[in-house]
């Protein structure tokens, strides 16, 4: 008898505990700032434009030293689909995200007053905005299927799949090619007699590349009439591990992914299209529909960290 | 002896000798990979400002020969981090277990006992994502009610180690209880102490150093869990000063990054894993000397009863503590909070199972196609067959290469060699601290070095060959106990009857010791299946397509489990893929349990 009174009491004293602990938190929260991890594209190229005119996000100091200025209290996801997720479930969160990756589940914050569309995107006024670049090794020769299959991604046949994608098809020779280099024209793909021999395509790279790569790979396979998880081998963890598998391709059957952009002797790029990153909030939050790259900074580096501080655009108090 | 049967004898005894020999290889190989792929990064770096210093801000740019290097490259944050949590852990699975395990030998109703051990003794097969996935769906969203941020931080990181460490601190701490003498009980009881006078402060008292031996243990098994941590933790590149910051531990930079760090970056991870292996190390060693010393005191108790000593003033204190306590009952406190204790314990796990179960098991009912369905190349319909195929894939090969070495080196080192042979002894050592070192650190090992060899992109047979390394130290250890057990006088009987050295081993010995071997062999397929942190980089970590062949790349279940939970669109798929996951681990685990059993039945019978 006292042995269950005893406990009893012991658990109705860990439940008064905890819900003593749940009732104190109703003041306003702080906001969860949601980042990618270091290695991705998508950070990369969020960190190198956010500014509040004086700082980037990422930046090198005097010294030449690397300097990320992103809070310390940030939550790092090292997926979009991670981000979309936290988001979703967070009412005071931000993250972001690829254009193309983006769906109903989150709200999009325009940025400097531009929301991102293919149009603000071509034209610069949506100015967080970064290529999708195909690689491949510069020093080995590629097998005869990756070799075809990169003449297919070059080729006009891939706006199907960019736009599915969501990002924005680039026509433009010049902008296709690293500035400097010669422009790679979009050519059309003539189709071989028979599927070229070869083993495996290994695909690496950015995840945000998942919706492109994916169709192109689909429409390549069926071209020939067979199935594409026979010809592909698709595993894809970020822009840096798609860099790294080129770098150490000594088959020559690895293409990689980057949806930032690459400008190293040792590999062969090509951009295949643009994308915008996108800045996202929880559905339900109201006040907060157009940034400036100074509130983004501002709060990517933990300097506001509540939202009612910040009006569309306005810090208040300042 | 013919000559026939001598050149048999011989080739038998070289077999053993070749295992042994691949064994020190491996051992060999991966000290010298840890060393040579660190020192030229500490080199670069500075041990102290690597150590001390609190900035990570790698540049994958940067070379060994990069005269003014971009990056930043100091752990001390992380080193803070994985020492909080541990602390953190301490507290709630270490205090824990200790009342629980107060609970079950003391205030524990006789017929919940044996279910409530068994129980414990299986949860500690449970894998780490499986814990890092209940962190992400249950533990976080009830945290984020009270926390500034979504949950994640010190205090999720702490209660999930914590409970990962549970199994271990309660299994132990009891057994140490346990074998303390009864006559401490009786004695107590006759003084005309109650129940939990008795146990408070004679019994448990005099298993202090086997219980501190087991939460050393917690401690050791703390620093060098990797998935569930990364999973909860926040893993931003800080010091945790508060409970709901995030804040990365030295297993997580590992993890995070290693999939496309530079050369000097790589160095610098490698370098990490060195840094938590010399800490881990050093746990070792408390343990060793903390659980050497608990048999001595015992025996040294038991010889010296009657021996008076002078109190020191030290022992007087602690009496006039105990004393005070006496007086304000602080042992009916005791009982009460063990009794809380063992509940908390009961529930918390059953809390567990049951969450994953309830969300997992209509999950699999009602689509059959997450079980069964064909792998669509893009789709979004979620099929984990190619992980369950690539799992037993790499569960076949890496037993086919680790069972045979591993068994056979336990042969040599027990049967052909001398007991006080230093070399042996070193071979020992060198297994022992390997068993220690954390998973993730065979997976640096193993991209390193086996996905180079297979053509620089992970494949199944590289996955299989890291966790074969990483199997060889458990199999070898827990193959040599029991063929410890197995009595001389059985060896003795049949050279006595004319059998040679491997007549004997093989028709005597070996049957002899099987049932011990066989569920080393089980626990071992329990691990390859529940690892996540050696395969993520060497195997894959996509779901694809059923895998055609070795040279292909795979995620194994516990993999999938991780990617599907982290992409946050398949969660019930996440559950249905824990379900099945818990379920191939704990029978396992149950078979195991019943073979050893058997074992004891027939060593006692005999």
């Amino acid at each position: 008898m006292r042995k269950t009174i005893t406990s009893l009491l012991a658990i109705v004293l860990i439940f008064s505990c905890v819900t003593c602990l749940a009732a104190c938190g109703n003041v306003e929260k702080n906001i969860t700032v949601v980042v990618r991890e270091q290695g991705s594209g998508t950070r990369e190229a969020f960190d190198k434009v956010v500014t509040d005119g004086e700082h980037f996000l990422e930046e090198k100091d005097a010294d030449g030293k690397k300097v990320y200025n992103t809070t310390n209290t940030a939550v790092q996801q090292t997926k979009t689909g991670t981000v979309l997720s936290t988001v979703a479930s967070d009412k005071n969160a931000i993250g972001y995200i690829s254009l193309g990756s983006l769906n109903d589940s989150v709200k999009v914050v325009s940025v400097d007053g531009a929301v991102p569309s293919e149009a603000t995107v071509l034209d610069g006024t949506y100015k967080i905005q970064r290529p999708f670049v195909v690689m491949t090794n510069a020093n080995v020769t590629l097998d005869p299927i990756t070799a075809d299959f990169m003449n297919y991604l070059k080729s006009a046949d891939t706006k199907a799949h960019a736009e599915a994608a969501g990002c924005i098809f680039l026509e433009d020779g010049t902008k296709r090619a690293n500035e400097g280099s010669a422009p790679i024209e979009v050519v059309a793909y003539t189709k071989q007699a028979s599927l070229p021999t070869g083993g495996k395509i290994v695909v690496r790279g950015s995840t945000s590349m998942e919706k492109f790569i994916n169709a192109a790979a689909k429409a390549y396979s069926d071209l020939y009439g067979v199935n594409a998880e026979e010809i592909f081998d698709i595993q894809l963890e970020g822009s840096s591990v798609g860099r790294k598998a080129v770098e150490d391709d000594t088959k020559g059957n690895v293409i990689g992914l980057s949806s930032a952009s690459v400008n190293q002797a040792d590999i062969t790029s090509f951009n295949a299209c643009l994308d915008a990153v996108v800045v996202v909030v929880h559905k339900d939050n109201a006040n907060i529909s157009n940034l400036t790259l100074k509130n983004l900074y501002d709060i990517f580096s933990g300097k506001v960290i509540k939202f009612s501080a910040i009006a569309d655009g306005t810090v208040i108090g300042e | 002896m013919t000559n026939k049967a001598k050149a048999k004898e011989t080739f038998g005894k070289a077999m053993f000798g070749i295992a042994a020999i691949i064994c020190i290889i491996v051992v060999v190989a991966i000290f010298a990979f840890l060393i040579i792929k660190s020192v030229p990064a500490f080199n670069k770096l500075g041990i102290f400002d690597f150590v001390f210093g609190d900035n990570w801000a790698p540049d994958r740019n940067d070379t060994f020969d990069t005269e003014n290097i971009s990056g930043s490259y100091g752990i001390f944050s992380m080193i803070v981090g994985t020492f909080a949590a541990t602390v953190g852990a301490l507290l709630f699975g270490g205090v824990l277990g200790y009342f629980t395990a107060v609970f079950i030998v003391f205030f524990c109703p006789l017929k919940l006992k044996r279910v409530f051990s068994s129980v414990i003794n299986l949860l500690a097969g449970i894998p780490s994502v499986v814990y890092g996935f209940f962190g992400i769906v249950f533990l976080l969203p009830f945290l984020s009610n009270i926390a500034p941020n979504n949950g994640s931080g010190l205090l999720a990181t702490s209660i999930i180690l914590g409970i990962m460490i549970l199994p271990t601190v309660v299994s132990l701490s009891k057994t140490s209880i346990e074998a303390v003498p009864s006559q401490y009980y009786e004695g107590a009881v006759a003084l005309g102490s109650n129940h939990s006078e008795a146990a408070f402060m004679v019994v448990v008292p005099a298993a202090k150093s086997g219980i501190m031996a087991s939460l050393v243990l917690g401690v050791g098994r703390a620093l060098g869990e990797t998935m569930a941590v990364v999973m909860v933790a926040g893993n931003a590149p800080t010091y945790p000063n508060s409970l709901f910051n995030s804040f990365r531990v030295m297993t997580a930079n590992i993890v995070m990054e290693m999939g496309y760090a530079g050369e000097l970056q790589e160095g610098a991870l490698i370098a990490t894993g060195v840094i938590l292996l010399i800490f881990i190390l050093i746990v070792n060693i408390i343990f060793n000397t903390i659980s050497k010393k608990s048999v001595k005191s015992l025996v040294e108790k038991n010889a010296k009863k009657s021996s008076v000593k002078k109190p020191s003033p030290f022992a007087l204190i602690k009496e006039k503590i105990a004393a005070i306590a006496y007086k304000i009952k602080i042992t009916s406190v005791g009982k009460v909070v063990a009794v809380g204790a063992g509940v908390l314990s009961g529930v918390s796990l059953i809390l567990i199972i049951g969450f994953v179960f309830v969300n997992g098991l209509p999950e699999l009912i009602t689509n059959p196609h997450l079980l069964f369905g064909k792998y669509e190349f893009g789709s979004e319909n979620v099929t984990i067959l190619p992980s369950i195929i690539a799992t037993l894939m790499a569960v076949a090969l890496s037993l086919i290469i680790a069972v045979p070495i591993g068994i056979m080196t336990a042969v040599f080192l027990n049967e052909y060699t001398k007991k006080n042979n230093i070399f042996v002894k070193i071979i020992r050592t060198a297994i022992d601290i390997l068993s220690g070192v954390p998973s993730i650190v065979y997976g640096l090992f193993g991209m390193i070095a086996f996905v180079k060899i297979f053509g620089g992109s992970s494949s199944i047979i590289a996955g299989s060959l890291t966790v074969s390394i990483m199997l060889i130290p458990t199999i070898v250890r827990s193959t040599e106990e029991s063929l410890k057990s197995v009595s001389d006088t059985l060896r003795e009987g049949s050279f006595a009857l004319g059998a040679g050295k491997l007549r004997t081993i093989f028709k005597i010995v070996l049957p002899s010791a099987l049932p011990g071997i066989m569920s080393a062999v089980i626990l071992s397929m329990g691990r390859v299946i529940s690892e996540s942190a050696p395969f993520l980089y060497t195997m894959g970590s996509v779901i694809s397509a059923v895998p055609t062949g070795y040279g292909d790349s795979g995620a194994t279940l516990a993999v999938a489990l991780y990617q599907l939970s982290g992409e946050g669109w398949y969660l019930n798929e996440a559950y249905g893929a824990a379900v099945v996951l818990i379920v191939i681990v704990l029978s396992l685990n149950l078979l195991a349990e019943f073979i050893s059993g058997k074992l004891t039945r027939k060593l006692k019978g005999a």
